[in-house]
C-alpha cells in the first residue's frame, strides 16, 4: 500500500489535530509520522500516513504531550513520538495506539 | 616547416611564439606574481599581449561585419568557430584564475580543444588547420601543469562546474545548427546562440542555472508532495466516515454491482468499471479516503445509501 502526505496545520489545538487524524484514518489509513517543514511559505506539519486494505479502520490514535502518560487502554509503547506545531507553538508529542 | 596564416610574413619563429602562447594561455598563468605561488616557471613574455595578438587573427572572422560581405554557409561557420574560440580561451583563463580544481579545468580545456578542432575544420587553409590542430594537440598537454596548492573558496568549484555544464548546454545547438544549411540556421540565430554560450561562463549564469535547477527541484518536491490539508472533524464525523469503511469491508463479489452504481454515481467520467469486487472495494475506498471534510463525508453516506451499500 502506497504513503502519502497531508497538511496538519498548527493553528489548531492538540484534541483538534487528533480528531483530525482520528479522521485521516477512518478511511483506511495509519499515520506513520509527522514532520515540522515548510511549504509554500509557512512552516506546517505535514504527515505521513500509509494507506491500508479496503475495509481496515486502525485503532484508536491519541497524541499526547511527551512525557505525559500513555492513554488509558493504550499500548505503553508510543509509536511515534516527534515534534508538531500545535496552538502555534512547536511542542514535543507522542503517538499512542489502543490495544 | 608550417606556413603560418596568423601572421603577416610567417616565419618559423612565429609559428613557434603563436604556439607557446597558446601552451600559456592553455595554462593559464594570468601574471608573474601567480606563478610564485605554484609550481611553474616564470613567463618570459607577456600573455595578456601575445592574446590580444591572437585575438586580432580570429577577430576578424569574428566580426558580424564580416559575415554580410559574402554571407554564405561557410562565412558563418567561420564567425561561429572564431568566437568560440575567442570564447574559450578567455573562459579558460577566467576560471583558471579562479580554481586549481583539475576536473574543472580539464572539463574547461577539453571545450577550448573542441572549439579549436572546429576551427580547424571551419577553414579552408591546409596550414591553418595544422596549426589550430597542433595547438589543440598543445592545450590538451598542457593541462598537466596545474598548482595543487592554490587555496580556493569551496564555492568556487560549484560555481565553475555549474558554469561547465551550462557551456556544454549552450554549445549542442550550435553544433547542431553547423550542421544545417543557412535558411535553417539563420547567422542571427547563430549570434543569439554565441551570447548563451558566453553567457553560460559567467558567475552570473551559473547562479542563474543552479538557482533554476533549485527551483525545478523545488516544484517538483512540492508537486510530489500533494498534500491535501485536513480539516476540523467531529467524533460523528469520524463515526460516519469509519461506517463507509467498515461498510467497504463487507461487501461481497454479489454486491459488485451496488459498487459500480456508487462509483458511477460519483465520478460519472470515471475510467473503465473495476472487473471484480476487490478491485471496486479499492475504488470505493478512495473516495471515502479522499473525502477530507464533513460535506464529502455526507455526500458519500447519501451515495451509499442510495447504491444500497449501506
Amino acid at each position: 500500500m502506497g504513503e502519502y502526505l497531508v497538511e496538519v496545520e498548527g493553528k489548531y489545538n492538540l484534541e483538534e489535530i487528533n480528531l483530525q487524524i482520528r479522521g485521516e484514518e477512518a478511511g483506511a489509513s495509519e499515520f506513520i509520522s509527522s514532520s515540522v517543514c515548510s511549504y509554500e511559505g509557512r512552516t506546517t506539519n505535514i504527515a505521513k500516513f500509509r494507506e491500508l486494505a479496503p475495509g481496515t479502520v486502525p485503532k484508536e490514535i491519541t497524541l499526547v504531550p511527551q512525557g505525559h502518560s500513555p492513554p488509558e487502554g493504550a499500548k505503553p509503547k508510543p509509536i511515534w513520538t516527534g515534534e508538531m506545531i500545535i496552538s502555534g507553538t512547536k511542542q514535543a508529542v507522542s503517538a499512542y495506539r489502543r490495544v | 616547416m608550417c606556413r603560418l596564416v596568423l601572421f603577416d610574413g610567417s616565419s618559423r619563429r612565429q609559428c613557434r611564439a603563436v604556439l607557446l602562447v597558446l601552451l600559456s594561455t592553455a595554462v593559464m598563468l594570468p601574471g608573474c606574481s601567480f606563478v610564485g605561488r605554484g609550481g611553474a616557471p616564470e613567463m618570459s613574455f607577456d600573455i595578456n599581449k601575445d592574446l590580444k595578438e591572437l585575438t586580432k587573427h580570429f577577430d576578424q572572422a569574428a566580426a558580424i561585419s564580416e559575415f554580410y560581405k559574402n554571407p554564405t554557409r561557410e562565412a558563418r561557420d567561420e564567425f561561429i568557430t572564431a568566437r568560440l574560440v575567442l570564447t574559450n580561451i578567455r573562459y579558460l583563463q577566467f576560471i583558471r584564475d579562479i580554481t586549481s580544481e583539475k576536473q574543472l579545468i580539464d572539463s574547461a580545456s577539453e571545450m577550448t580543444v573542441l572549439s579549436l578542432n572546429l576551427a580547424g575544420a571551419a577553414v579552408s587553409g591546409v596550414d591553418t588547420k595544422t596549426v589550430l590542430s597542433t595547438t589543440a594537440a598543445a592545450v590538451t598537454g598542457s593541462k598537466a601543469i596545474i598548482d595543487k596548492n592554490y587555496y580556493f573558496e569551496k564555492t568556487i568549484p560549484a560555481l565553475v562546474a555549474a558554469m561547465n555544464a551550462e557551456r556544454k548546454k549552450a554549445l549542442v545547438p550550435i553544433l547542431l545548427g553547423m550542421k544545417k544549411d543557412l535558411q535553417h540556421y539563420l547567422f542571427c540565430d547563430a549570434v543569439t546562440d554565441l551570447h548563451y554560450y558566453y553567457y553560460a561562463g559567467t558567475f552570473s549564469g551559473a547562479i542563474q542555472a543552479i538557482q533554476s535547477d533549485a527551483g525545478v527541484k523545488e516544484q517538483k518536491q512540492d508537486e510530489q508532495i500533494k498534500v491535501a490539508k485536513l480539516v476540523p472533524m467531529t467524533e460523528g464525523d469520524i463515526d460516519l466516515k469509519v461506517s463507509l469503511t467498515q461498510a467497504i469491508g463487507k461487501l461481497q463479489p454479489q454486491d459488485l454491482d451496488k459498487v459500480k452504481n456508487a462509483l458511477s454515481l460519483l465520478d460519472a467520467d470515471s475510467a473503465a468499471p473495476p472487473a471484480d469486487i476487490e478491485e471496486a472495494k479499492s475504488q470505493l475506498q478512495r473516495h471515502v479516503r479522499n473525502a477530507k471534510d464533513p460535506e464529502r463525508i455526507k455526500e458519500l453516506d447519501a451515495v451509499f445509501k442510495k447504491s444500497g451499500i449501506r
